[in-house]
């Protein structure tokens, strides 16, 4: 058992050296070029400038971070509330999910972040807009998952819990919450990513503070070290934020994450 | 005749469920414009159905005129991203050092905002079609590839084993076996990478451009023309449904024998 896990990290271990060995060459590469085709600044600084750009302004790049992992999680968790809500009203009444289900799949197929600037008309330049729209666009694949959780349960268990005559209630304690959890978790991860997604598209529309304002700032300044620093940033923060939406998941429904086979996959813009 | 009879009272029950969501919608715009009408709400927070529509009717050849670059630039990155991807997921699925050396960068990928790299396209390239372009490229790329890869690789064994105990070369395999396998995965792929490649033709223009339904957002925005605003968004909403109708329209003829069998149409999650 030992040897065999002690196997299985060695692999892990040879496996990755293929994308690192990769990235460093494409760094050496990137850093190479620049000196060697002396290619200015304001186009593309190497790496090197980057690193030392960043560290030159991680006071600015922290404070404007603040601000998007603000709005992010603000929106993140108002959706979290706002689907639990909804996929329960939606799975106890059919009523309901035959009237509302159709109408989210339809906006699944538009795209939806560009009513962004709709907010900015109505809630001004402060954090509100940005909230709602990360809001917006974490809200949907986390209120589906939430329903499909809830509703598609295997008709096993249905049959057993009513062979064992429990309530409604009981059904849906015992039953439908467990079952939706690894439903929650996956749209969660999706939704912790779009919602940071939208906070920054919102501060590209019109901001004067965090992250995607800053890169706009960049962009007019014809700063791209700084722009690099920010993505490097927001990189960072992409990660970070999955993983602790993976890491909530591992401790909270570890019954389920131990055994899931399947390679989970998103695809944010 | 039993079956006949079964068939039509689906069709009926299909034709009634339909009617739940159409009545909500119909009731949500009645609602809007009744509260618009009765509060007296100012054109420029929140104008009526009934001032959009004419918005739209009256300005419909400047709002298409723009529509189509934007249609042009997802198009054109859209179709980009097909051309990239196939080549690329061959050569993953063919040769496992490349899947080890790609793959990781792919999921890493996945995990960051890419639409934040828009800024740095517009630099580099200017306030012309390109930079869009190369936005909607990126965006629907990882969908288009990442699900070609799964398709083709992620075979049955018993399948496999039986085209070995049919000596079967691994050409043949490719092409009777992991192709066929693909094409439910590409096509899944090819709805999200729609959407997406739309999304990044609106983030792209909303950053720096002079024309297309995404500078037109910005365009009113600026202005507080929110009537516009509101044509335009009703503008991207059925561009977006006509780039998802016509993927999904070329998968129930090119794929018809797993659209039949599919008990459920996935449920795409765009931004």
């Amino acid at each position: 058992m030992a040897g065999n896990r002690g196997t299985r990290w060695e692999a892990r271990i040879k496996d990755s050296l293929y994308p690192i060995a990769t990235t460093f060459a494409i760094l050496i590469l990137w850093q190479l070029s620049i000196v060697l085709f002396s290619v200015p600044d304001f186009i593309l600084p190497g790496p090197l400038v980057i690193i030392k750009a960043f560290f030159g302004h991680l006071r600015l790049l922290s404070g404007h971070t603040l601000v998007t992992v603000y709005e992010t999680i603000a929106g993140l968790l108002l959706a979290v509330v706002f689907s639990i809500f909804v996929s329960i009203i939606i799975v106890w009444s059919k009523g309901v999910e035959k009237t509302v289900v159709p109408l989210m799949v339809f906006f699944q197929t538009t795209p939806k972040i560009a009513i962004a600037p709709l907010f900015i008309v109505w809630f001004g330049f402060g954090y509100t807009p940005k909230v709602i729209i990360s809001f917006w666009l974490a809200y949907f694949p986390i209120v589906i998952a939430m329903i499909t959780g809830l509703r598609d349960i295997q008709p096993e268990m249905v049959d057993l819990t009513k062979s064992m005559s429990a309530t409604t209630w009981q059904t849906f304690v015992k039953v439908r919450i467990p079952n939706s959890l690894p439903h929650f978790f996956s749209g969660l991860k999706l939704g912790g990513l779009v919602a940071m997604l939208g906070s920054i598209t919102g501060e590209f529309v019109g901001s004067d503070a965090g992250l995607g304002y800053l890169i706009t700032m960049a962009n007019h300044n014809n700063d791209v070290k700084l722009l690099f620093s920010v993505l490097i940033v927001l990189v960072l923060l992409g990660r970070i934020i999955y993983a602790s939406t993976v890491l909530i998941e591992k401790h909270a429904i570890s019954w389920h994450v131990a055994l899931r086979t399947e390679e989970e996959k998103f695809f944010t813009a | 005749m039993k079956a006949i009879k079964k068939k039509i009272a689906d069709k009926i029950s299909k034709s009634k469920d339909a009617l739940y969501p159409l009545a909500a919608a119909l009731g949500l715009i009645l609602v809007w414009q009744g509260s618009v009408y009765v509060f007296s709400i100012p054109d420029y927070l929140l104008p009526g159905p009934d001032i959009v529509l004419r918005e739209i009717v009256l300005k419909w050849s400047f709002l298409v005129e723009h529509g189509l670059v934007t249609l042009y630039e997802t198009g054109v990155g859209f179709a980009l991203a097909i051309i990239f991807a196939i080549p690329i997921s061959v050569a993953v699925v063919w040769w496992k050092p490349v899947e080890k050396t790609l793959m990781p960068f792919m999921v890493f990928l996945q995990t960051i905002p890419k639409v934040a790299v828009a800024p740095l396209f517009i630099i580099w390239f200017g306030f012309g079609y390109f930079p869009k372009i190369l936005t909607s490229f990126l965006l629907a790329y990882f969908p288009i590839v990442i699900e070609l890869i799964t398709g083709l690789r992620d075979i049955e064994p018993e399948v496999l084993d039986l085209s070995k105990s049919m000596s079967a070369s691994e050409l043949q395999t490719f092409t009777k076996i992991r192709i066929p396998n693909s094409l439910p995965y590409m096509f899944n792929g090819l709805k999200l990478g729609a959407l997406l490649s739309l999304v990044g033709a609106v983030v792209g223009e909303f950053l720096g451009s002079l024309k297309g339904l995404g500078y037109l957002v910005i365009y009113a925005n600026d202005r507080l023309d929110t009537t516009l605003l509101f044509a335009d968004l009703v503008l991207l909403l059925l561009l977006g449904k006509l780039v998802f109708s016509i993927v999904e329209w070329v998968e129930r003829y090119a794929i018809s024998w797993h659209v039949v069998m599919r008990e459920k149409d996935k449920i795409m999650f765009t931004t």
